[in-house]
Order: structure tokens, then sequence, then C-alpha cells
């Protein structure tokens, strides 16, 4: 964990870029690491950088872009289509849980990583209470002391605001007692330093447990 | 689980995707993967991508639909390697004869 990102939990380097521009960011990648955090976030959202270098960078990267964009995506197409049906093969003999199951452990993860995840200088000790409320064990002791050691300070000195919305979730591992669910999400973020709201697109690998018959999150890992 | 392509081996690296592909998806591959062979050829540019986590979103007997992250990395002509980028995806995957095959790709915004 990052004690300079502005989204503590949804570690700002496991955001996901925009498909359509995969290689935009990389003329950036040395310098001063908040500022490039900042260009990655805008330009995976599509707003213009206001750096004028980077600018001209574009114009001469975009004629080569187009080509690499379209290497990139035959190669991931390429491994995800046998990772894909690989997992479905060994994830069917599973298929007895009932999808109830599943749809329920989906719930929880994304309720829980929308709480974990969301959160107001206004509305500090209630969002943190509630997401509390969705942890548990050593995820728990850690959550408790990284807010309180990194996240409070940086909300309150920065009014941050962040909210999390799901975009998709899905099962990877569902057992009676413990699941695996990878979450899409993408957290927006506005504060005093940035007005206009800074969309962060990200994946999450949430591991849950059940505690007295509920899921509740016993680890919470970015996925990058 | 690893993917490359790499500009010696291009027609052979896509003809293997295009195998792992059905339906529209494989149309699409199959109309355009002479021009993507070629500008791994012009480009020299070797991708490799590597699939970081897979999970079920939903299942019947004959398909799936599968959410999928992935990273690409990049190496450029003169050796020098491209920071990788993460991938968020959505594949539909259906039955084709004895065997499973992708038939859709989305990029998740």
């Amino acid at each position: 964990m990052n004690s300079e990102s502005e989204s503590p939990l949804g570690d700002a380097e496991s955001a996901v870029e925009d498909p359509e521009s995969p290689l935009d960011d990389t003329e950036t990648a040395v310098g001063n690491p908040e500022s490039q955090n900042e260009s990655a976030k805008a330009s995976s959202v599509g707003e213009p950088r206001p750096d004028g270098t980077a600018a001209i960078d574009r114009v001469a990267s975009r004629l080569l872009q187009h080509w690499r964009s379209i290497l990139l995506t035959a190669s991931v197409i390429a491994a995800v289509g046998l990772a894909a049906c690989l997992f479905v093969l060994q994830y069917r003999p599973d298929r007895q849980i009932d999808d109830a199951a599943a749809q329920r452990a989906i719930r929880a993860a994304s309720d829980g990583a929308v709480a974990a995840l969301s959160y107001s200088s206004e509305s500090m000790d209630r969002d943190f209470a509630k997401a509390r409320s969705h942890l548990t064990g050593d995820f728990l002791a850690y959550y408790d002391k990284f807010t309180k050691e990194i996240v409070i300070p940086t909300v309150q000195q920065k009014h941050l605001t962040q909210t999390a919305a799901v975009v998709r979730a899905a099962v990877s591992e569902l057992g009676p007692d413990s699941a695996v669910v990878l979450v899409f999400l993408n957290e927006t973020t506005t504060g005093k330093d940035k007005p206009q709201p800074l969309i962060t697109p990200s994946a999450v690998r949430i591991t849950l447990t059940k505690v007295s018959g509920s899921w509740l999150i016993s680890k919470l890992d970015p996925v990058a | 689980m690893l993917m490359s392509i790499d500009p010696a081996h291009a027609v052979e690296n896509l003809q293997h995707t295009i195998d792992d592909t059905t339906g529209a998806l494989k149309s699409q591959l199959e109309a355009t993967s002479s021009y993507m062979a070629k500008n791994a050829q012009d480009a020299q540019v070797t991708t490799k991508a590597t699939v970081q986590d897979v999970a079920v979103e939903s299942m019947t007997d004959n398909s799936a639909v599968v959410l999928v992250v992935a990273k690409s990395d990049t190496t450029n002509p003169d050796k020098s390697v491209r920071p990788p980028v993460f991938w968020r995806l959505s594949v539909n995957i259906d039955r084709d004869g004895d065997r499973l095959k992708m038939s859709k790709l989305d990029f998740v915004q």
C-alpha cells in the first residue's frame, strides 16, 4: 500500500487503462509518482492531459498506437481464451453448489467492497463503522490500523470524497465456509485539490469467510 | 496462463488464437488476422499477455460468462520494455463440439 495514494484501498497501480489507448501513459513513466498517478487516472477516463509535451508525444505516438493496440488485443484474446476455457472446465464440477449461493457471495463481496472503499470527510466515522461491519479477522485489524494511520489523515487533509461502484462481479471459488469473488469497481474521487471527479477503474479479489451465517470480507487484494 | 505474439511466429500465434474461438469472435479474427500478422512483422514488437484472475459470472450447460483480469507486456524492437497495462474483460464461452471456445470478448469500462 502506498501512503501517498489518494484512494488508499483502491491502489492506483491496479487501475485498468482505457483499452482504446493502452499505451498512452507509458511515455510519462518517469518523474514524480504523484503526477504520474494523476495522469494515468485522468487518461483512463479519457480526459485530456494538461501537460503540453505529453500532448506532442501523443500525436507522435498516435500513428503507432493503432496497430499496437490491435496486437495487444490479439495476444490478450489468446491468453484469455485458454485461461477462461480451462477455468470453466475446472469450475464445472462445483456447480452442484446452487446459483443462489453464488449470488449471495457476489452480493456480500460487492456490498462490502463498496462500503470499504466509499468514504467522505463529512461522514468518516459513520462510513468506517459501516465498512467495519462487512469485515472480519486479520483484515479487519489491518483495516482499522490502515484507516487510522493513513486514510483518515489523508481524507481530512484533502477533504476527499470517494464513492465506489460495482461494475461487474463474479465467483472465482465457492465453498460452504469460504469464497473468492472478483469485483470490477469504478472509484470516483473528489477533493479540494480536484474539483473535477476522478474515476479510477479497479479490479479486486475479495476473500469471504462465513461468520455466524453471513459472508464477511477476510481479505481484499487489488489484482495487479 | 500466458500467450505471446512475436513477429517471427505471428501467423502461427494468431492461428492458435483463432482455433480457441467460435462464432462472431472467430469471424472477426479470421477477417483481420492477415492484417494483424503483417503489422506484427512490420512493427517487430513482441506482446505477451498474462491472465491475473478469472471468475465465473454465470453458467449454463453449454455456455458461460467469465470475468478476466489480464496484463499485457510489450517489448519494443530495441528490447526496451513498456510498462505493463491491465485489462478488465468479460468473455463469453460457448461449447463448440467437444470443446469450450470463446465467442465474445468485451473490455469492461
